[in-house]
């Protein structure tokens, strides 16, 4: 009966650990927290986790704000908008409608996306110099 | 594995609903229906009422829990509500404050 249970904990206990939404579960609220969080089913709310966020192919996220993660990766839908520490990526299954900011933006072929990128890397000298064109 | 985990650095405000097994190691404030096998470990900590199949407590519950199958508190639980189940079971070690409920 409990032979998962002991296992299961330990390593990963100090700093939250990795946390699984199913595809038959449905959050209508509010989830934050520590860890890595990857959601294979539906939330209606707010997501803001420390660690890496995955939205996977079929799950759905509707949020009125924008999802936050040290990264994300989606590969499902998201209508709010997705904002990371570190790279946001979009994979071909990804339908979003939102902004995304991140660190590193990538979109592969097929991905839906409707928004706007904020993406907060240095840009080159020859561009950044002379302030021309802003 | 259980198809759903609620790490324990995670803290749910709402309502969690799931067709699936359930293990809950964070926080969650509101309430969870569970269709399946329903996990509240050590350190976990439910302030919601709570619909399972079996249900199995090490953590912390603060709500009535409605099982379709058995409730198993184990040694460490501290429940704090009523309990609607088939079965029970509180171990030697658990904190239980509220009503039994057996449908006899």
């Amino acid at each position: 009966m409990a032979q998962g249970k002991t296992i299961s904990r330990g390593a990963s206990q100090s700093s939250g650990g990795p946390s699984v939404l199913g595809a038959g579960v449905t959050v209508r609220g509010r989830l934050t927290g520590e860890g890595d969080v990857t959601v294979e089913g539906n939330i209606e709310g707010a997501v803001s986790v420390t660690g890496a966020l995955i939205i996977a192919a079929g799950a759905s996220v509707s949020s009125d704000d924008a999802l936050h993660a040290r990264t994300a990766v989606i590969a499902g839908n998201v209508e709010g908008g997705v904002v990371a520490d570190g790279t946001v990526r979009l994979m071909a299954s990804a339908r979003v409608r939102g902004d995304l900011k991140g660190s590193e933006i990538s979109i592969d072929e097929g991905a839906e996306f409707e928004g706007r990128i904020d993406a907060s890397f240095e840009l080159p000298a020859e561009l950044s110099g002379g302030g021309r064109g802003r | 594995m259980a198809s759903t985990v609620i790490g324990a650095g995670i803290t749910i405000e709402g309502e969690v609903s799931s067709e699936d097994e359930v293990v809950v190691q964070g926080t969650i404030r509101g309430k969870l229906h569970g269709k399946d096998r329903v996990t509240i470990e050590q350190g976990a900590v439910v302030e919601a009422d709570v619909t399972s199949g079996p249900l199995t407590v090490a953590g912390s519950i603060t709500g009535n829990i409605n099982s379709h199958d058995r409730v198993d508190l184990q040694a460490g639980a501290k429940v704090i509500g009523n309990v609607k189940a088939t079965r029970i079971t509180i171990a030697d070690g658990a904190q239980f404050k509220g009503n039994v409920d057996m449908d006899v």
